[in-house]
């Protein structure tokens, strides 16, 4: 989970109240924060691009600027400009709660724990001064990225930690919400640098030229050559692959904004001078987009107090609509309900304050309460979502722990007892438990076993590696790999793994799961009479027999091994391993083997 | 007739001999070399055929402490001494004036005037002090006794009762100082009988020792007449390690265990699941990404699994694209069947739990499995591509945050966790949700075992479930290595043979 450093000054200059370190760590904990801890962060500036970089205290600095991918060169504290240092608290990321993403909205979130300010935050919005055109090609399939939604912001004044801010909540936002840009895109630009009314509209891959931020020479490249040649083109031009034309952003005099969701131009960056925010998030799903511009938009505002937020006009052929929509979503509350599913009272006014603590805002209406909740939460889908955030404004801690009345009996699997029985009788019969992955490979199964891979196992499409690609059918390679492995650890080992095997059979749907034990014994004289006084020791202990025939198992040697036989089918083996398979598991000492079906 | 005795019957009685007829234990033992408790045996045994009387001698043990070394060295004389020759030399003086002549500070000078009466050597007249000129027999005894403390050695003097009796007065005074400390102890000797010199003189020689009684000796009785070597029991034996559960195995045990006992009914659920029961039916966007080919393994062989029936099915996916019959607006998006039909690597035993769920949603229900889930990691010791989860459901419909609260607490006391604290969680098929974390006696900070929370209605609803669900899916490999103290998670599995040897039942 990607974390985010938070300084502290700047959160407790927005929350507006002086707040203990301690009280903070708690505090967001109580919403569910995973707090790391406090650490110093140093802020650089890119002497290139003017982007500010943070780094831990212990952190080397950075061989090449994230933006623009300027060389930082051998002496890298040579070429940044060192903006200082700040205590600051590191958080995990929310994935649910984009609106805690950076210290504007943790900030709101907090006022509101701490009784400073609660029920909804309200952001008013200047009327839409700017008009986005979308060309409906952006609908089709060569360049299917349809939706846009885009804001205007004015008044703000960018220091380093704003910069820093900006731009680390567009990135957090990306991974969160944009899912790694595929569903949202967000781009940020100097609006001072664009002349209205903008294009959102399609161009082929070698239509036009623009120079892309990080751009190292300074040199207009086209959209094909970005993709070819830029390093934010090679990292996502896998959301492009199936397209044929790519979208664009321009304005009235054709000068490009971005090419979304791949890079924004250089002319249109934001930089210290920036006094205005055009920002659009584009993307294939509606939802994603409009609740990115939201946390956007309303994070800026609480991140820049005296900034005005302004809407923008969105012209397609079927009609305009204007973004971002920040119209609070209403929901039915029952008190009852939720002091049901807490498992303490809570009264309709108790609810309400709770709720407004919360910054939701909460109006009676009858027995229950119409919950007004704000346009920036993204996790909130239903009434029992509510009913977490009251019981979170509670407190966990304040919550009682209590058990459940109704009575009820417990019991076990059968075949759990088997296994424990089997394991007892392994035990008592002087063998030591094992236990190994489920995940193994075609190597350990077949191969090194002298066996054809009868392609009954269950085998994985994505493994991690190679060693571990296909579900176990037989526990007995289990056990062969662990003594290799313990080729240090002694001569004599009698060991056993009871546990669960699966199998393709045919005309099942399913995989089979069986109940398997094995047994091995290692030692400088390990038979086939010692296997088989075990095998036939455990079945009488689970009560059952078997008839031993000859086995043609190519692991056993030639003559020294059996099938296990039960009602006319084979269910279990035993027999010495052959010297062939002991050496393809670097095994230095006679081995005999057992493994038997349990169920 | 040489008879056969056991060695140190034999070493006895020939020190005794030399010895003259009587002698100490302590020094027959020293001079045979054998232990003393072993020459005691053999007195007591000897004793019992008549050939060895053992007598017992009381005698008081005095021991020069470490005030009456500090005054011997001091090389003065007791100070009531030194107050009766000044008065003899200068007449009668009052106490403080005394102490002052002879540089007594004024609270020694008190303790030593009670010495200067009881041994006669000063009277009082009016205030003053004056000496008497006389003393009494006794009066220099201690005096002696302390300087033949100073030649003793060790500082330890051994009083026969008869003498300790007659210095019980110099021995109380020299007690009181705190100079000696007195024990009463036995000392014990031997002497030979009459019986006993005939049978020395007549011969006698050790058995053989043993080091084994074989079943011949048992047989022919001839164990009567054998000696065994003894052992010096406190030597190492070797070390064995009897053959046991594997470590993990407790711990899973343990957890079953703990949901046998409130109440809970065991379930199982297959290794190789349907995406349909690890996330859809859990509330998993299919977006999700948890459910990406980065986190989850996918099964290609076989690929794809069948769904449960159509009217399921169709209410699932009514409640992801809006919400359904839930009351939810849904996570709004085109589900698809394919997707849901896809197979995995249970990522959680969850699957297995919303499985029961839809088999039997009627309250009340508590249901619970262990098994193993698995994630797309590769192996290092932090990450095992599979691990262990205890999953349970509560369907009641008294099924409240509270109890949810109440029951993990509960199982993590039984899990020898007293230290139980909760803190808000995010997962996409609960509401509330609920992290749960422990402490570990001594060592810093919580640790987070597990997540849980109450079901969605977006969950429970399509397979006509009501009531509240409780749930949760507790990892078990993190809470082994607490109790384990292990560093390396791939000691539980992957190589290490000693180690499952070594690890005590009790932990």
């Amino acid at each position: 989970m990607p974390v985010v450093a938070v300084p502290t000054e700047p959160l407790r200059r927005l929350i507006g109240a002086p707040v203990s370190d301690e009280r903070l760590w708690d505090l967001l904990e109580r919403l569910g924060c995973d707090v790391e801890g406090f650490a110093p962060i140093r802020r650089f500036r890119c002497p290139a691009c003017g982007a500010v970089v943070e780094r831990a205290e212990r952190d080397e600095l950075l061989g090449a600027c994230p933006q623009c991918l300027t060389e930082a060169g051998g002496k890298p504290e040579r070429f940044w400009t060192d903006l200082g240092t700040e205590n600051a608290i590191r958080v995990d990321l929310l994935p649910v709660r984009p609106d805690l993403f950076d210290a504007g909205g943790l900030a709101r979130a907090l006022r509101g724990l701490l009784g400073i300010e609660k029920g909804l935050a309200r952001y008013d919005l200047g009327p839409a001064a700017i008009e986005v055109q979308v060309d409906p090609a952006l609908s089709s399939a060569e360049s299917f990225r349809p939706e846009i939604a885009c804001a205007v912001v004015r008044g703000v004044r960018l220091d380093d930690f704003a910069i820093r801010a900006v731009m680390k909540l567009q990135e957090d936002l990306h991974w969160a919400l944009g899912r790694d840009r595929k569903f949202a895109s967000i781009g940020v630009y100097d609006l001072d640098s664009i002349e209205p009314p903008i294009r959102y509209r399609t161009c082929s891959p070698e239509e036009i030229r623009f120079i892309p931020l990080g751009s190292t020479d300074g040199r207009p490249l086209t959209p094909k050559q970005i993709l070819d040649e830029h390093p934010k083109g090679i990292a996502y031009r896998a959301l492009l692959s199936a397209h044929r034309r790519y979208p664009l952003l321009e304005d009235r005099k054709g000068t490009v904004l971005s090419m979304p969701p791949i890079i924004n131009s250089r002319e249109t960056a934001i930089g210290p001078e920036t006094t205005g925010f055009f920002i659009d998030v584009t993307g294939i799903e509606a939802r994603p987009v409009d609740k990115a511009l939201a946390v956007v938009v309303t994070s800026l505002a609480e991140l820049f107090p005296g900034a005005r937020a302004e809407k923008t006009a969105i012209a397609r052929e079927e009609g305009r609509r204007e973004t971002p929509d920040l119209a609070p979503s209403t929901f039915r509350f029952s008190p009852r309900g939720a002091a049901s599913r807490i498992g303490t009272p809570i009264g309709a006014a108790r609810a309400a304050r709770l709720l407004a603590s919360m910054r939701h805002e909460a109006v009676r209406d009858g027995n229950d309460l119409r919950v007004s909740v704000a346009a920036y939460r993204n996790d909130i889908l239903h009434e029992v979502d509510l009913v977490e955030d009251v019981a979170i404004a509670i407190g966990y801690d304040a919550i009682p722990r209590t058990l459940i009345p109704s009575f009820t009996l417990g019991s076990e699997r059968p075949e759990r007892v088997l296994e424990r029985r089997a394991r007892r009788a392994m035990i008592g019969l002087g063998f030591r438990e094992a236990m190994s992955l489920l995940l193994t490979n075609e190597k350990d199964l077949y191969e090194n076993m002298r066996e054809e891979d009868p392609g009954d196992s269950v085998r994985t499409e994505n493994p991690a590696s190679i060693e571990q690609a296909i579900v176990r059918t037989a526990l007995g390679p289990g056990l062969l790999r662990l003594l290799g492995r313990n080729r240090g650890a002694g001569v004599a080992h009698r060991l056993f793994e009871a546990d669960i095997v699966v199998r393709i059979e045919e005309g099942k749907p399913e995989p089979v799961e069986k109940l398997h034990v094995a047994a091995v014994i290692q030692d400088r004289a390990a038979g086939f009479a010692d296997i088989k006084s075990v095998a036939v020791a455990l079945g009488r202990e689970m009560g059952r027999s078997f008839v031993f025939q000859p086995s043609k198992n190519r692991f056993f040697l030639e003559g020294r091994g059996a099938n296990l036989i039960e009602e006319g089918r084979e269910v279990g083996r035993a027999g010495e391993v052959h010297p062939e398979v002991l050496e393809n598991f670097s095994i230095h000492f006679p081995v005999a083997l057992l493994e038997i079906e349990l169920d | 007739m040489t008879r056969h005795l056991p060695p140190s019957q034999v070493a006895l009685l020939r020190t005794l001999k030399e010895a003259g007829g009587r002698a100490l234990l302590a020094e027959i033992a020293a001079r045979a070399g054998i232990d003393q408790s072993q020459i005691a045996a053999a007195a007591v045994d000897l004793q019992a055929v008549g050939w060895v009387r053992v007598e017992e001698e009381p005698y008081e043990e005095v021991a020069l402490l470490d005030a009456g070394r500090a005054f011997l060295d001091s090389g003065e004389k007791l100070p009531e001494l030194r107050m009766a020759e000044t008065l003899a030399r200068e007449g009668p003086l009052v106490l403080p004036d005394l102490a002052a002549r002879i540089g007594l500070d004024p609270a020694e000078a008190g303790k030593a005037l009670r010495f200067l009466f009881s041994k006669g050597l000063a009277r009082k007249r009016g205030g003053a002090l004056e000496a008497s000129g006389e003393e009494r027999a006794s009066g220099f005894e201690d005096a002696a006794l302390l300087e033949s403390l100073r030649g003793a050695e060790g500082g330890v003097l051994e009083l026969a009762a008869g003498d300790a009796e007659r210095l019980a007065g110099p021995l109380a005074e020299l007690r009181a100082r705190e100079f000696v400390k007195v024990r009463s102890r036995v000392r014990r000797f031997a002497e030979l009988t009459e019986q006993g010199r005939e049978a020395v003189q007549a011969g006698i020689a050790a058995k053989e020792e043993r080091s084994l009684l074989d079943p011949e000796l048992l047989r022919t009785g001839a164990w009567r007449e054998a000696v065994f070597r003894p052992y010096n029991v406190s030597l190492d034996a070797a070390e064995v390690f009897p053959a046991k559960e594997h470590p993990m195995r407790r711990i899973l045990e343990e957890a079953r265990r703990a949901f046998l006992h409130m109440g809970f009914e065991e379930i199982r659920g297959p290794h190789v699941e349907s995406a349909f029961w690890d996330f859809d039916a859990l509330f998993q966007p299919q977006d999700h990404p948890a459910r990406e080919m980065q986190d989850t393994f996918y099964v290609n062989r076989p690929a794809r699994f069948e769904l449960p029936e159509r009217s399921v099915v169709e209410r699932v996916r009514a409640t992801h694209e809006n919400g359904g019959e839930t009351g939810s607006i849904g996570w709004r998006y085109r589900w698809d069947e394919e997707t849901a039909r896809r197979v995995v690597l249970r990522t959680h035993t969850t699957a297995a739990t919303v499985a029961a769920l839809y088999e039997n949603p009627k309250p009340p229900r508590k249901v619970f499995l262990v098994g193993r889930v698995f994630r797309r990691e590769k192996i290092d010791y932090k990450h095992l591509p599979e691990f262990h989860q205890v999953d349970g459901i509560i369907i009641d419909s008294r099924a409240t945050l509270s109890a949810l609260l109440g029951t993990l607490a509960e199982f993590y006391r039984q899990m020898g966790f007293r230290d139980v604290k909760f803190r808000p969680d995010f997962f996409p098929y609960t509401e509330p949700s609920v992290g749960a974390f422990v402490r570990m006696p001594g060592r810093e900070g919580w640790f987070e075992l597990g997540g849980a929370g109450i079901f969605r209605p977006e969950v429970t609803r399509p397979f006509g479930c009501e009531v509240p669900v409780l749930a949760w899916g507790l990892g078990l490999e993190r809470l082994a290595m607490m109790r384990y103290g292990l560093t390396d998670i791939r000691k539980l599995f992957w190589s290490d043979v000693r180690w499952l040897e070594e690890t005590p039942l009790c932990r």
